[in-house]
């Protein structure tokens, strides 16, 4: 192994001080190779300095070295059970709900390239059309999709996506409704696409300029942060969900341990979490809807 | 803009000329650095970025870097090295030759986006940070 | 030719190895796989329809080789491209079992952090029937993976 412990020990209290996602053990040679270029790029002879460097950096080269760790990569209608729970339990709720309320907000959390925030606004135009006359239009829900990387964000904005990204879950109904083909690449249609506002984002940081949401879509990345890190964000994601709103979070996590502050309710054959009134975060709560 | 993949299996050319169409570039294609030489005589001025594998039959991706580093108009076009290759000192070698980027297979079409905006001075700031 | 008699390092390869096939079969492929096992044989023999072997050179020596059916092979491939399968010829399916070779050889090296290990070109097998033979006096480790309840094997020979 040609990275030693020290420098390993280094980059990796580097990332997580500055992004939250732990680097697990064993994964010298992620850090090895995704962080060499930028090493003797930066004129540095091992990571020590390359660290050094980044204590005095003020920005770019940080947000390269968190970029270039923490990028990701989804697909469409990824865990069939927790879409099943999203367009036969979530989304006709949601729709409920657009018709008594001025706004409906979800926010994709971790969205990646856009796959989850496009799926979820692809799945409440679908629930619109069945529901035929009386359905909510589709300006009344506003989605937020966000992510650390900002490359991530670049590529969800543009919406365009290959052939082999198509080919890994999406549904052919799905294609041909709300993608239009661009010479090899597919892209999303207009319709769908203005209903999701992109920004990157660290979860790190305060929530409250985000508002409050029906519901949160928080998948597969509390599995990166400590366990202090995950108790914060439990706690900070309650706070920005309305009384009677609705968390998703990947099938193999869970917020016990964490909090307590939500109920578990099974949809479809997924877990979801609604906030429980007297929660922790139940403040919060308050001062998120009054904004 | 253009991209230029050079790599001896077509499979990798394949899904890099998919990646590329997704952001909206034609992606030329080299089964090696003699043919990629060939590329570039005719279209250099049209290529934003070469993806370049390092083992391939003929000329390898090595030669290839180090001798477009070396002509007048060929050296101003960023490379990103796509190859199996993941050892410290091969990185090395190759961004002390000029390399821009230096991608391990197997990588993820994200990783791969990211690089390529980040080459193409659109990514690393995008419009949503 | 001497292959690997370093324990730690049979294993810190073994373990890459089985690190590498998992990774690139998710990143690649998108597609999970389940351990099924694992054994020692004497040789290194492939007859399951579609094969890549890489061979190393240099500090230490081997070979390392997958074996497949022609469906889950081209069912792979077809992920990796984007393509049905139905689109793949001949020619499609050895370059992208070649290529799957290349990338599981060179992600066990990467991830078991040995240098000084040169990667053949690959070589790719699809037939109907057919048997390769590897003479060598090293025993050949095989892990077994299953993929929709078919079998995906890779061999280590070092």
């Amino acid at each position: 192994m040609s990275i030693s412990a020290e420098e390993f020990k280094c980059i990796r209290s580097f990332v997580h001080e500055h992004s939250g996602i732990l680097v697990g053990d064993g994964k010298e040679y992620l850090v090895e190779n995704r962080l060499t270029v930028l090493m003797v790029q930066n004129g540095c002879k091992d990571f020590i300095e390359l660290h050094e460097k980044l204590k005095t950096d003020p920005g770019p080269l940080r947000a390269k070295v968190i970029d270039a760790m923490t990028t990701n990569e989804t697909l469409w209608f990824r865990d069939a059970s927790f879409f099943t729970a999203l367009s036969d339990h979530i989304a006709p709720a949601l729709l409920e709900k657009a018709k008594r309320q001025p706004k409906v907000r979800v926010w994709s959390a971790a969205c990646s390239t856009g796959q989850e925030p496009y799926s979820v606004a692809m799945l409440l135009d679908h629930g619109r059309r069945r529901m035929g006359a009386g359905a909510p239009p589709l300006e009344k829900f506003e989605i937020l999709a966000t992510d650390i990387s900002p490359s991530a964000i670049y590529m969800a904005q543009a919406a365009r996506y290959s052939q082999l990204a198509i080919s890994r879950g999406m549904r052919p109904a799905f294609l041909d409704r709300y993608f239009e083909k661009k010479g090899m690449a597919y892209e999303v249609r207009p319709e769908i696409r203005k209903l999701v506002t992109f920004k990157s984002f660290n979860l790190k940081e305060s929530f409250t300029s985000h508002g409050s949401f029906d519901f949160i879509l928080c998948r597969n990345v509390l599995i990166y942060f400590s366990d202090d890190l995950k108790r914060q964000i439990y706690s900070k994601l309650h706070g920005a969900l309305q009384r009677e709103g609705m968390l998703a979070i990947g099938a193999s996590e869970s917020p016990r341990g964490y909090t307590d502050a939500f109920d578990q309710v099974i949809m479809g054959g997924a877990a979801i979490f609604r906030p429980k009134s007297g929660g922790v975060g139940a403040a919060s709560a308050i001062a998120g809807r009054a904004r | 803009m253009k991209l230029l993949s050079v790599d001896d299996s077509r499979t990798i050319r394949r899904v890099i000329s998919g990646i590329g169409s997704t952001l909206g570039y034609e992606v030329l294609e080299a089964e090696n650095g003699h043919q990629g030489l060939e590329v570039l005589e005719e279209s250099s001025h049209e290529i934003g970025l070469i993806l370049l594998d390092w083992n391939m039959p003929g000329m390898d991706g090595y030669e290839f870097l180090t001798t477009i580093k070396k002509h007048p108009t060929f050296k101003t076009i960023p490379v990103m090295m796509v190859t199996t290759e993941g050892e410290k000192s091969y990185i090395i070698k190759a961004v002390q030759a000029g390399a821009a980027h230096y991608l391990t297979k197997p990588f993820s079409q994200e990783d791969m986006v990211a690089r390529i905006l980040e080459t193409m001075g659109m990514g690393g700031q995008g419009k949503g940070a | 030719m001497t292959g690997i008699r370093d324990k730690s390092l049979r294993s810190a390869l073994i373990t890459g190895l089985d690190a590498s096939v998992q990774d690139i079969l998710a990143t690649m492929a998108w597609t999970s796989v389940s351990f099924e096992g694992r054994e020692v044989v004497p040789d290194l023999l492939l007859s399951d329809g579609v094969a890549g072997l890489v061979r190393m050179q240099g500090d230490h020596e081997g070979m390392v080789a997958i074996s497949t059916d022609k469906p889950v092979g081209m069912e792979l491939v077809s992920r990796i491209i984007g393509l049905p399968a139905d689109d793949l010829n001949t020619e499609d399916l050895l370059d992208g079992v070649g290529e799957l070779a290349n990338m599981i050889c060179g992600g066990m090296k990467a991830k078991a952090g040995i240098g000084g290990v040169q990667l053949s070109s690959p070589v790719a097998i699809v037939g109907r029937e057919y048997s390769a033979l590897w003479k060598t006096h090293l025993k050949t480790e095989i892990l077994s993976y299953a993929l929709d309840k078919r079998l995906f094997r890779v061999h280590a020979c070092f």
